[in-house]
């Protein structure tokens, strides 16, 4: 089993040092992915039975793309296991969910970089219930912005959206218009 | 010329979902507007037993786990589907 992030095991615990996780949890990253293909990264190709990506693809700005190097990680009948946040339960809950067409945009103009409008609905639309991060839409309380639209404006001058989730899903939306 | 098939979307908790796939013969660019022919078999089992009636019959396998911000913290699961599965991760 072998595991790929953005950064190394190191990295990743001194940034969680501080916070409420058992870094002793943080395994060993065997490869560091700079955003671009998982072939790239990974140099298996074609020889794994399974990639488990885990709350990835909603970061990735071509999503076809990268389900395309998931495809040539794998064996001919390997599997790609997702996991993706559902937005009614996260601080999306305030934004729609993402469609085919926003999907094949992306792809169409070899995107490598998020769009000004997917900077600026992550940070305007980023939910916050009784001053805390949202998680889900059922929770009771004052549900509201976290940033207020000047924030938002200034990360989009910047184009600046860290860690952002820019394909918003819900159960099985989009990936049941992008399939076949 | 691949072909992208959901295979299963299963509700996991409170924060997310699962969602296997698999690739055939075609193209991901002409399946994304083929909207809605696939059938989403529904099921509601826990994310432990996602792939359990596919993979039972393995007894080994090869995996990459592709994580951000943090791949341990969130391929625990994953580790425990094999070991419940009784598959040897290689």
């Amino acid at each position: 089993m072998e595991t790929l992030d953005y950064t190394t095991a190191d990295s990743l615990r001194e940034k969680y040092r501080s916070l409420d996780i058992d870094i002793q949890r943080i395994e060993e990253v065997d490869y560091v992915s700079d955003g671009g293909s998982l072939c790239s990264a990974a140099p298996r190709r074609g020889e794994y039975d399974f990639v488990f990506s885990s709350h990835v693809l909603e970061h990735a700005v071509d999503i076809v793309d990268y389900l395309k190097s998931c495809e040539c990680s794998i064996k001919e009948d390997g599997v790609v296991v997702l996991a993706l946040p559902d937005k009614r339960f996260t601080f999306d809950v305030l934004r729609p969910p993402s469609t085919a067409g926003q999907v094949l945009e992306a792809h169409g103009i070899s995107a490598t970089r998020h769009s000004a409008a997917a900077v600026y609905d992550f940070q305007s639309s980023f939910a916050k219930l009784d001053g805390r991060e949202s998680r889900s839409n059922r929770d009771k309380g004052e549900l509201k912005m976290l940033h207020d639209l000047s924030y938002a404006s200034a990360c989009l001058m910047m184009l600046w959206v860290p860690t952002g989730h820019i394909t918003i899903f819900t159960d099985g939306y989009l990936l049941q218009s992008v399939s076949s | 010329m691949i072909r992208l098939n959901v295979e299963s979307i299963i509700p996991a908790d409170a924060l997310e979902f699962y969602v296997s796939l698999w690739f055939g013969v075609s193209d991901i660019e002409n399946s994304l507007v083929e909207l809605h022919y696939n059938v989403i078999r529904e099921k509601t089992l826990s994310g432990l037993q996602i792939l359990s009636a596919r993979e039972k019959k393995m007894d080994e396998a090869y995996c990459l786990i592709a994580g951000i911000d943090g791949v341990g913290v969130g391929s625990g699961w994953v580790r425990n589907l094999f070991k419940t599965l009784k598959i040897i991760s290689k």
